[in-house]
């Protein structure tokens, strides 16, 4: 196994850091710096929701394709320059991060963060419920299954995992992508998860509670999940976290998110699965370039996977966390100075054993013949294929059938 | 008006809300209007299917306490009584003409939200100017990119730059929300409120986008509640040419030659005939087409000028109006139509057979069942097409209704109803936090108190917890209406906790005194007593026992146990059911 944070000396010492910090075309083969991993023993998944749409073609900045400047005038992202630190940062000569995205440079650098463009999903729906609808569900196009990909994974891999905690959802509703016969923890903050009252009289109420929520109805259910989670969080709920390495989290909901996650799994809850929501990316107006609406959201998100992973980093070989987005958006920026809803678009994939430091799938261009319907990036990824492989060789269940039906031609990537 | 920190009476500590509101950070979900069914559908057979059944104790429950669950925010106290005695059709026929009956009460506690009954420009100069000059106290406005409260002087499309929340005060959002919850709790128009509380999420607006703000409460009063049991055509009509809704889904910047699609889909696919409407997107941009230039107005001078008055109010701009042919969903717009357009597209969506279905669908997921039952459906669609779309007419159809009546057990409580419907149980009142302000308790007839022990559980947290503060979903398609979505860890443990709250006074804004044990009052007693009181039907046996063997080991002083067993029912599967 490897410890990464040894990875960056070892690199350092062969010379193969600072080779990579050079501009590598897109064609030149991406050496494999970590083996194939195959899956840990306690695989951890978080999956992380960019809500409304995320401007891929802004994040993961093509500042090689000259279409992408003639789309947006205004809004697009700089071509690399080293003065300029509101230019794109280069990654491999053709593609660049959002400079505001700067904390997962390094990240990137250790090989740890791959990315993938021009995926998404083959439905050509605009709504923004109904293609989050789709992708949570994992099935694009149907609206009549209940579960969501990551619920029928947790139901069909064999686990003794019995833990209330095994599947989280960070916020007060749970995400479509975690429902399922497994229960699932909604969960908000640890230090409020727990009965509040006469000091007294509280363990038989709580008691009380139990016996009156031990029918078999599914709001029986749930009561029992709650009281269970109350249980074993009790055991942790009294300690200040502190981040480990330094981290440091922004404030905000989804750093905060992250941070209570965060805990749970340092304290062994028996997390599996998580899922995180980051909102705001409808930015139809007023979108900012390198700052504004959207860079604000982008560095939030930077600072909260660059916190989490620092904090993190002695478990990671365990964790992987995959960022999506329920379409991109178009190519051409609107009057408004902002974005319509679009297609293609980028998912993050970031954790141990996976081949970083790469932008995977097959970039389309955004050529006016090559643009997909009114305007918007092409897929040539399916994100089932992303989410396929990740559930394939990281989380070790093979059985791709059940989490993503209707679906056999997977296409891996090599992201793992 | 003057210019200064409106001073006015609030029972609802404004720091608390504004915590709440500040701390509410926008999240997306997925529209989790589908139901759980008996089982999911896998490849996998399932070890233990969790079904949702409709409890057994509900077989006996009386139609008043049905209707009092359904049509209103739950019973008060003599309710359910009242409701026997009148007989369920004329309780509905009575709530069905809100007009008839009178609201004193709740007309006294609003009157300390001004904002209420203000038009736009009362409300743009008492919210949202002062507060600008505040600001910055040099006049000039640096709180937005395009200089204004509507952007450039010179560029109306333009808004302005991206609202910094800490900029803003929130004093217009704190009194629509507060003035929301004291409604739902304290009005007689019981079925009024529901409705209002339907439309309300049915044309979602988030509160806090720009001037959504100060905007919202004009939608509210003028879109929302004037047409709340009338003509669904008007309803959308005025929704349609809300300053309000305009900015919240970005019409304002639709103009002609680069058409801004977002208000024209959700138009037609939450609004109107629904996602499968049968549109397609050549019809979206028609759609959007039709409405470019429906806008509203900017002052032509800076804002903290003397020529805002007609600011913030609807304006058509012909000018940048795609005056050319479209067609929409079949139906031919010939060029230069102008504001008919749009109009004409409107007309059209109102009556079409399938708006008819789908907001038939959503009233009745709303009111009868999670799974709606098709044959009621039909049957409302049926009544809004016969009656030119008359939501009256509609509702009638719907609580007349034999599915109606037997449908105890097939809605839960989403987190607003179960705050309500706790208050209105317990007979709470209005607490008095600034205890200088007198005419508020004296409102309700209630004697002023004094406060001795700090409460610590404002009702803001509480419903940002539960993930209910009206008007603060982000997304147009308003809270979901399904026990799936707020079935959860995170609500349950929430509800309990305030069950715990309330009663043992601990709820910042509520008082909810209950009555003390009788002298020498047994544990079976105080638990028939009581489960009559807030369930209205009888206890499954089981757990009427536990309640029992509960009061009998409590040891709490004064009226500690009866509080207990009150939270404790408050918080029991039994009271989650609407």
């Amino acid at each position: 196994m490897f410890d990464i944070s040894k990875r960056r000396e070892l690199l350092k010492k062969s010379g193969v850091l600072a080779l990579g910090m050079m501009a590598f075309p897109a064609w030149m083969p991406r050496v494999a710096f970590r083996a194939n991993q195959t899956a840990t023993k306690n695989p951890i998944l978080v999956v992380i929701f960019m809500r409304g749409g995320a401007d891929g073609l802004n994040i993961i900045v093509p500042h090689g394709d000259h279409d992408y400047y003639a789309h947006r005038s205004a809004l697009a992202i700089k071509q690399p320059n080293a003065q300029n630190e509101d230019s794109a940062i280069d990654l491999d000569g053709y593609f660049g991060l959002h400079p505001q995205l700067r904390p997962l440079k390094e990240l990137w650098d250790q090989r740890a963060l791959a990315a993938v463009h021009a995926v998404g999903s083959p439905d050509p729906t605009h709504s923004h419920f109904d293609a989050m609808d789709y992708m949570e569900r994992g099935t694009p196009g149907e609206k009549s299954m209940q579960t969501g990909w990551i619920g029928r994974h947790l139901q069909v891999k064999a686990s003794e995992n019995k833990s209330p905690f095994r599947a989280v959802g960070l916020g007060t509703i749970v995400q479509q992508s975690l429902r399922g016969p497994i229960p699932t923890i909604a969960l908000q903050s640890i230090a409020d998860f727990h009965l509040r009252g006469d000091k007294n009289e509280l363990a038989r109420i709580q008691q009380t509670i139990s016996s009156l929520y031990d029918g078999s109805d599914w709001i029986d259910i749930e009561g029992q999940e709650t009281l269970a989670a109350m249980d074993t969080l009790a055991k942790i709920a009294n300690q200040r976290y502190t981040p480990s390495h330094g981290a440091k989290y922004p404030t905000g909901y989804f750093g905060q998110s992250l941070a209570t996650l965060a805990q749970l799994i340092q304290a062994d809850m028996g997390v599996e699965v998580a899922a995180v929501d980051i909102g705001g990316w409808d930015t139809h107006r007023a979108q900012g370039a390198d700052d504004g609406t959207m860079g604000s959201l982008l560095k939030e998100f930077a600072e909260g996977l660059q916190a989490f992973y620092t904090d993190m980093q002695d478990r990671m070989q365990d964790i992987t966390i995959v960022s999506m987005s329920e379409f991109g958006r178009r190519a051409q920026e609107n009057s408004s100075g902002g974005t319509d809803h679009g297609h293609g678009n980028v998912m993050f994939v970031l954790g141990g054993g996976i081949n970083g430091g790469k932008v995977y799938g097959e970039w389309p261009t955004l050529a006016s013949d090559k643009l997909y319907g009114p305007g918007d990036l092409a897929v040539t990824t399916d994100f089932r294929d992303v989410l396929g492989e990740i559930t394939q060789k990281r989380l070790g269940n093979p059985n791709l059938a059940a989490v993503f039906p209707n679906y056999t031609q997977f296409n891996f990537r090599g992201i793992v | 008006m003057s210019e200064q920190t409106i001073t006015r009476r609030s029972f609802l500590k404004t720091s608390a809300w504004a915590s709440a509101l500040f701390a509410a950070t926008p999240f997306w979900a997925t529209d989790l209007d589908q139901p759980m069914p008996a089982e999911y559908l896998s490849p996998v057979p399932l070890k233990t299917p969790i079904e949702w059944t409709t409890p057994a104790d509900f077989a006996a429950t009386d139609p008043a306490v049905l209707a009092l669950n359904r049509i209103a925010f739950g019973p008060r106290p003599g309710d359910v009584e009242r409701v026997q005695a009148m007989g369920i059709e004329a309780y509905i026929e009575q709530q069905l003409a809100p007009e008839s009956l009178d609201d004193i009460h709740v007309d006294e506690m609003l009157r300390v939200f001004p904002s209420l009954t203000m038009d736009i420009p009362a409300l743009i100069q008492n919210y949202a100017v002062p507060f600008m000059k505040s600001a910055n106290g040099k006049g000039k406005n640096r709180m937005t990119a395009g200089g204004g409260l509507f952007g450039s002087p010179d560029d109306p499309t333009q808004m302005g730059g991206m609202p910094m929340m800490a900029d803003y005060r929130l004093q217009g959002v704190l009194e629509l929300v507060q003035a929301t919850l004291l409604r739902q709790v304290y009005s007689e128009r019981q079925l009024f409120e529901l409705m209002v509380d339907f439309w309300t999420n049915h044309f979602n607006i988030y509160i806090l986008k720009n001037q959504c703000r100060v905007l919202k409460t004009w939608d509210d009063r003028e879109v929302i509640r004037k047409h709340a049991l009338g003509k669904f055509r008007d309803l959308l009509m005025a929704s349609a040419k809300s300053p309000a809704m305009l900015i919240f889904l970005d019409n304002v910047n639709n103009v002609k030659g680069v058409p801004q699609e977002n208000y024209a889909r959700e138009l037609m696919e939450l609004h109107t005939v629904g996602v499968d409407g049968g549109y397609t997107q050549s019809d979206v941009q028609n759609v959007a087409r039709a409405f470019t230039g429906w806008s509203v107005e900017a002052p032509r001078r800076s804002v903290l000028g003397p020529d805002y008055a007609e600011a913030g109010s609807f304006l058509f701009r012909p000018r940048q109006h795609d005056n050319d042919a479209k067609t929409v969903l079949g139906m031919n717009l010939p060029a230069g139509l102008g504001i008919r357009d749009g109009e004409q597209v409107l007309e059209m969506l109102a009556k079409h057979p399938k708006t008819a279905q789908h907001i038939s669908s959503k009233l009745v997921q709303r009111f009868v069942d999670d799974v709606p039952p098709p044959a009621l459906v039909a049957r409302a669609a049926d009544t809004f097409l016969k009656t030119d779309g008359d939501i009256r007419a509609v509702m009638s159809t719907i609580l007349h209704s034999d599915e109606f009546k037997t449908s105890f057990g097939k809605k839960v409580k989403r987190p607003l109803e179960f705050i309500a419907s706790s208050l209105r149980a317990l007979d709470a009142s209005p607490t008095d936090v600034d205890l200088k302000k007198v005419a508020l308790k004296g409102a309700l007839g209630s004697k002023l108190q004094t406060r001795k022990r700090q409460p610590d559980e404002p009702i803001a947290r509480t419903l940002r917890a539960l993930g209910q503060v009206p008007f603060l979903w982000p997304a147009p398609n308003g809270y979901p209406d399904a026990a799936a979505a707020w079935v959860n860890t995170n609500n349950l443990l929430t509800r309990w906790n305030f069950s715990l709250a309330l009663t043992s006074g601990r709820v910042l804004e509520f008082d909810a005194e209950l009555a003390p044990a009788a002298q020498g009052a047994t544990p079976d007693a105080l638990v028939n007593e009581w489960s009559e009181k807030i369930l209205h039907r009888a206890l499954p046996d089981a757990d009427r026992a536990k309640l029992i063997e509960y009061v009998r080991g409590d040891n709490s002083p004064d009226n500690g146990r009866v509080a207990n067993l009150v939270a404790l029912l408050l918080a029991s599967p039994h009271f989650q059911y609407r």
